[in-house]
């Protein structure tokens, strides 16, 4: 037995392995753990990667989410290594590796002795035995250290389909982590939805229909739409914007209002009723019905050209040029000089008895009303955008109230019972007139009419581009006339609808204040389809009234019928002579 | 032709380390001496042949469990010529009285025709006893040897008599044929310090069983040492120590035999009826020491104390009717218990 060091020695020694022990120890749990470990952060990977493929929602933050999971299992790890070894456990260990029975544990308990007991023969002994054996370990071959390396490959095959997938994400995806963190509610955020498919409609529109107004909007718009796509938009600044996207839409459509020809249609129809043949047109104007007035004014300007049609005479042409001056000189005033050179052109050929004068300012006025019946158009595609602005707004605030999410819910249920209502394949009609199709709802109530063609509706209101193809006479059966916030049905271009707003204060609340404003008139476009038909229908009607025994009273009402429903611009034709 | 060794003598064992060392190595070159003069007689049953020395040299009694026929008697009686032994065989049957088994007072006539009781002790004064299938002898019989193998004394006709020392019994026990038997109550297997099933023999053993005892010449077994230094020995095992975290081990795993306490596995709790009893653990240590020397340590390692467990464990471990039920045997609940702490040492 070879000569034992001192009692300090032994315990350096001792000391010296067991940190050697120690070290593997840590690492021998870490393997333990790994494999659990490792195989749970793919499974965990692979569950991520499930998800972002069914939710693409979860795209945005699928890389982030990988990289958290990751570092939380190599935190497992690092915990598993230090973690405190307790000192028993190791020595028993270092025995049981080492195939010492219980040299380590006996020698360190006794190593930890004083006094005369510690200098017994046989504890001496076994201190000299023990020093020996533990001096002749090589920690390295008792106790050898494996790591699972082929617990890698889950981890690596979970962690390349998530990089694959996190690069497909798009640019445009709402970050639901995001406008949680920014305190919005489901509801909230199910608008948020809304709003960006609402502002990507109108990008569709501006692109499909080459509308430089609408393009300048939608360029002003890509900072919001950026912040929704990052969902970096709390409440309050949510509202703050489309906020102010209302406001612009106002000052666009007050800019229109400046440019129509609407305040001086009174006057000018005054002016029109001083020339030959032009009741139609005059009648048209003080409709302000722009599309009427202008085939009104195509068709005097060919009578003109033909001379079918002549320029007043006498009295009654200075009197017709004189109007048409005033008429010209105010629209000079504001600013629609266009306007007034050719009312002027008109009150020139007037004066002068000019078939050619008066041909060529009834043309240029025909221009104007077409280009003020785009204009109308305008408006009521601003007017819809301001009302989308608004709906949002209401709908927000809404979403803020406790009930806010059943109102929404309640709105979803009104759009979805209208489903398939209102179809009438081959019209084109405006929206509206599926809603007058036999609804006749009262405002509030909800008309869910659906849509025909089965598209969405952002806010609950048509889309943009779905109206606008209408106006230019595109949309084939696509009747759309839904409104899940309950916008009311306009059966006469006279009423008014009224609108709530609210303002949020400091508190939170909401200041609501009415407003009347007159519907849109989304009707006009019918009487174009419908005057196809009426003709035939009121030959139909005369030749049953008078080929039919009716009272008097009733052959009266029938011909009142068709006089009211009558579409305008059509000049009220006698009737035929009976046989 | 005798081969005997000098056994270390324990107070010298205190004097230097050096001294120590030679002690151990003189107690480990002892026992391999005793067990290789059995095994000149024993053919196999190596395990048997080293635990029973090493009760021995504990002090202590073993009962031995096997089908008649396996050297139960021929391993006792090599002990006691290798030890130089007096040596005593009692086959115990029903009508065995303790009177035949301690001795009695007779009536001798003398000269001169005096009367008087002379002490006629029984076949229990010796070194070593062979009790034959001593379960076939009645419990006023068994508890009269058992008091003896506790107290190393018996008590004749109000006068104290004591054995001659060193003073072991070996039990022997038939499993088979258990109908008229006295099986042994729990108090009186708790003195037996082991417990050995004595195994039949394997087909090679058993033919050099035949070659050996169908001959002319037979082996004998020479003399090792003397009695008294089958106790010196004794002396010198119980001088090495445990260290409390070994200690500590043992006294969990005797403790975990005891169904009430924590230590008890579900196992334990729902299959052991009563765990062993303290003798159990002292019994554990000590023939622990004695295999920690042989081993040619200076400490007890729980290794040596697992060692022994069947040993010293199965019949101090009672187990209940539904263990019998399930074929449970104490062996497997042992072994259970064993693992279950290993597990445990390891966290």
């Amino acid at each position: 037995m070879p000569t034992p060091p001192s009692a300090d020695g032994f315990a350096r020694l001792l000391s010296r392995h067991e940190a050697r022990a120690a070290r593997r120890l840590r690492w021998e749990r870490v393997f333990e753990r790994w494999g659990v470990t490792l195989w749970g952060l793919a499974i965990a990977l692979l569950a991520l990667w499930l998800l972002a493929l069914l939710v693409p929602t979860v795209l945005p933050m699928m890389l982030g989410t990988a990289l958290t999971l990751v570092v939380l299992a190599a935190a497992v790890l690092a915990i598993e290594y230090l973690r405190p070894v307790e000192r028993k456990l190791l020595r028993a260990r270092m025995d049981e590796q080492a195939v010492l029975p219980d040299v380590v544990k006996t020698a360190g308990d006794w190593s930890a002795e004083t006094g005369p007991e510690a200098a017994s023969p046989w504890k001496q002994n076994q201190l000299k035995q023990a020093h020996a054996q533990i001096e002749a370990v090589n920690w390295a071959t008792s106790w050898p250290l494996r790591a699972p390396r082929r617990w890698w490959m889950p981890v690596v095959a979970g962690l390349m389909m998530v990089l694959v997938l996190a690069g497909m994400r798009e640019t445009r995806t709402v970050a639901p982590v995001a406008a949680e963190a920014r305190g919005l509610n489901d509801a909230q955020r199910e608008l948020v939805r809304d709003i960006e498919e609402t502002l990507d409609d109108w990008e569709v529109a501006a692109e499909e229909f080459k509308n430089p107004e609408l393009e300048k909007l939608v360029n002003e718009m890509e900072p919001l739409r950026e912040k929704l796509a990052e969902g970096d938009l709390g409440e309050r600044e949510l509202y703050l914007e489309l906020n102010s996207v209302q406001q612009r839409l106002e000052q666009m459509q007050a800019s229109l209002q400046n440019q129509s020809l609407e305040a001086l249609a009174e006057e000018m129809a005054g002016a029109m009723d001083q020339l030959d043949q032009a009741g139609a047109l005059a009648a048209a104007l003080r409709r302000k019905d722009f599309q009427a007035a202008q085939e009104q004014a195509e068709k005097l300007a060919d009578k003109l050209e033909r001379r079918e049609a002549d320029p007043p005479e006498g009295q009654r042409g200075q009197q017709a040029a004189q109007q048409l001056g005033q008429v010209s000189q105010k629209l000079r005033q504001r600013g629609q000089n266009d306007g007034a050179r050719a009312m002027n052109q008109l009150a020139q050929g007037a004066r002068n008895q000019s078939h050619q004068q008066m041909s060529k300012g009834m043309r240029q006025m025909s221009r104007q009303f077409q280009q003020q019946n785009r204009s109308q158009n305008q408006q009521q595609n601003l007017q819809h955008q301001i009302q989308q602005m608004q709906a949002a707004k209401n709908q927000l605030g809404q979403c803020r109230s406790p009930g806010g999410g059943g109102q929404k819910q309640g709105q979803g249920q009104q759009a979805g019972q209208g489903q398939g209502q209102g179809q009438q394949p081959g019209q084109g009609q405006q929206p509206g007139q599926g809603q007058q199709a036999g609804q006749g709802q009262q405002p509030g109530q909800g008309q869910g009419q659906g849509e025909g063609q089965g598209q969405g509706m952002a806010l609950g209101m048509p889309k943009l581009t779905e109206i606008i193809r209408q106006q230019r006479g595109g949309g084939a059966g696509s009747d759309i006339a839904a409104n899940k916030f309950s916008e009311p049905t306009s059966l006469d271009v006279t009423r008014t609808q009224e609108a709530v707003s609210g303002q949020m204060n400091e508190n939170g609340m909401s200041e609501v204040t009415t407003e009347k404003t007159l519907q849109p008139q989304f009707e006009r476009a019918s009487d174009a389809v419908g005057s196809a038909e009426f003709e035939v229908y009121e030959q139909m009607s005369r030749q049953a009234v008078e080929d039919e025994n009716l009272p008097l009273s009733h052959r009266q009402s029938i011909r009142k019928y068709f006089e009211a429903i009558r579409p305008t611009g059509d000049a009220v034709r006698p009737p035929p002579e009976r046989p | 032709m005798s081969t005997e060794v000098a056994a270390p003598d324990p107070l010298v064992s205190q004097q230097s380390p050096e001294e120590l060392e030679a002690q151990a190595q003189q107690f480990r070159h002892c026992f391999d001496s005793l067990k290789t003069e059995v095994q000149k007689m024993m053919v196999g049953q190596d395990e048997i042949i080293e635990h029973t020395l090493t009760a021995i040299i504990a002090g202590g009694h073993v009962l031995l469990e096997g089908v008649p026929g396996l050297g139960k008697t021929m391993l006792v009686r090599s002990l006691a010529d290798a030890l130089h032994l007096s040596f005593n065989r009692i086959q115990f049957t029903p009508d065995l009285m303790p009177a035949d088994l301690v001795g009695t007072n007779v009536l001798v006539e003398d000269a001169q025709g005096h009367s008087s009781f002379e002490f006629q002790p029984g076949p229990i004064f010796c070194n070593l006893l062979l009790g034959d299938e001593i379960n076939r002898a009645t419990p006023k019989t068994q508890s009269a040897l058992l008091e003896a193998m506790q107290e190393k004394h018996v008590t004749v006709a109000g006068a104290t008599r004591h054995l001659e020392r060193p003073f072991f019994v070996l039990a022997t026990q038939n499993p088979l044929e258990m109908e008229g038997t006295y099986p042994l109550p729990e108090a009186q297997l708790d003195r037996f310090f082991f417990k050995l099933k004595v195994p039949y023999p394997t087909a090679e053993q058993f033919g050099a069983i035949l070659d050996r005892t169908t001959q002319r010449e037979k082996p004998t077994v020479s003399r090792v040492f003397q009695g008294e230094d089958l106790v010196n020995l004794g002396d010198f095992a119980l001088g090495v120590p445990v260290a409390p975290s070994v200690q500590e081990r043992i006294v969990q795993i005797v403790m975990a035999t005891h169904p009430e306490t924590d230590f008890a596995t579900d196992e334990v709790k729902k299959y052991v009826r009563y765990g062993a009893s303290p003798r159990a653990g002292q019994a554990l240590i000590l023939a622990a020491k004695i295999r920690a020397l042989r081993e040619g340590r200076y400490h007890v390692a729980t290794e040596d104390a697992v060692h022994f467990i069947h040993a010293v464990l199965r019949h101090r471990v009672m187990l209940t009717f539904e263990a019998q039920a399930d074929g449970l045997t104490e062996e497997q609940v042992l072994d259970n218990i064993v693992a279950h702490l290993q597990g445990k040492w390891k966290e």
